[in-house]
């Protein structure tokens, strides 16, 4: 099983630093992707806030933390976490 | 502490380092670990996936949207339970974003129990698996025209001529009608309307403390 980390209280500085490490990047407000562009949580289509993202493995994808994002995750990938 | 299979634990650290951040992205790299805020919402959508409505659901639905949306239906009910209103709001405005405004319906009779009464009411007519899951998926593609809430305050010769227009249009099987809390005198107000011009139908009750929810079931209906 993967093992949860709480991002919570990370400074936003070291989220920056984090999403740098996997191949993106933020604004300081929004997760921006390889292109500069706002990365958008795939099941919402909405621009995913650095304070509110989620990243899970496999594909490295960073979601907006919120139910409906979540469980379309686990419908569409299974029970990962 | 007991271990729960179902809900996740989650570790967190207060002495955050650009060499623990980029540890932990070597371990992501590898699949070991996943980055969250808020492991309650995480253990909300877990908790959901195991219990027996959402598994009878899954076994009769394939179609992946009306799954989601049966998940969010659950997922309300758990907030409302908790009183999170605001989650509550931001969740339905996420729900109709995507799936508009009959998502959120589809949702809402999840979350109120009346689907969970709906099954009682077809199963209590001993349907072959075919005619339970035919049932099911023609409740949620035509959750419109097969099912109103009433709320307090509601006119009650509207919402009859809205009601008996819905039924004699396309001859449900069964047509769901539901209030709750105060509601629930306008509603038997509708419902006695409604009987009188139905005559096709018969009514079965669902009634518990706060709701009301009643099946007009079509009476030559042979399931």
């Amino acid at each position: 099983m993967t093992e949860l980390i709480s991002i919570k209280d990370m400074p936003r500085e070291l989220k920056t630093f984090l999403l740098e490490e996997l191949g993106y990047s933020s604004d300081g407000i929004f997760v921006l992707d390889k292109n500069q562009e706002k990365l958008l949580d795939r099941y919402t289509n909405t621009p995913i806030k650095i304070d509110n993202m989620i990243i899970f493995p496999g594909s490295t994808i960073i979601l907006d933390n919120n139910p409906l994002s979540i469980s379309s995750f686990l419908e569409e990938f299974g029970d990962v976490l | 502490m007991s271990y729960d299979p179902i809900r996740s634990t989650v570790a967190g650290f207060m002495d955050w380092t650009e060499d623990k951040v980029r540890e932990l992205a070597t371990k992501f790299k590898n699949k070991d670990v996943a980055f969250i805020k808020d492991v309650e919402i995480i253990n909300i959508a877990k908790e959901q996936r195991t219990k027996s409505e959402w598994l009878l659901f899954k076994q009769n639905i394939k179609d992946k949207e009306l799954r989601i949306i049966f998940q969010m239906g659950m997922t309300l009910r758990r907030l409302d339970e908790q009183k999170m209103q605001l989650e509550i709001e931001d969740l339905k405005r996420k729900i109709i974003e995507k799936y508009d405004t009959k998502g959120l319906h589809m949702a809402q009779i999840v979350q109120n129990g009346v689907f969970n009464k709906y099954v009682g009411n077809i199963l209590d007519k001993s349907p072959t698996p075919e005619r339970l899951k035919h049932e099911i998926e023609d409740l949620f593609r035509n959750i419109e025209t097969r099912n109103v809430f009433v709320r307090a305050g509601d006119n009650v010769d509207t919402r009859v001529r809205e009601i008996t227009t819905k039924v004699f249009a396309s001859s449900p099987k069964t047509f769901i009608i539901s209030s709750k809390g105060s509601a629930n005198i306008e509603c038997s107000k509708i419902i006695s309307e409604v009987m009188k011009i139905l005559t096709s139908y018969k009514i079965y009750v669902y009634s518990s403390e706060d709701d009301k929810i009643y099946f007009l079931n079509k009476k030559d209906d042979k399931i």
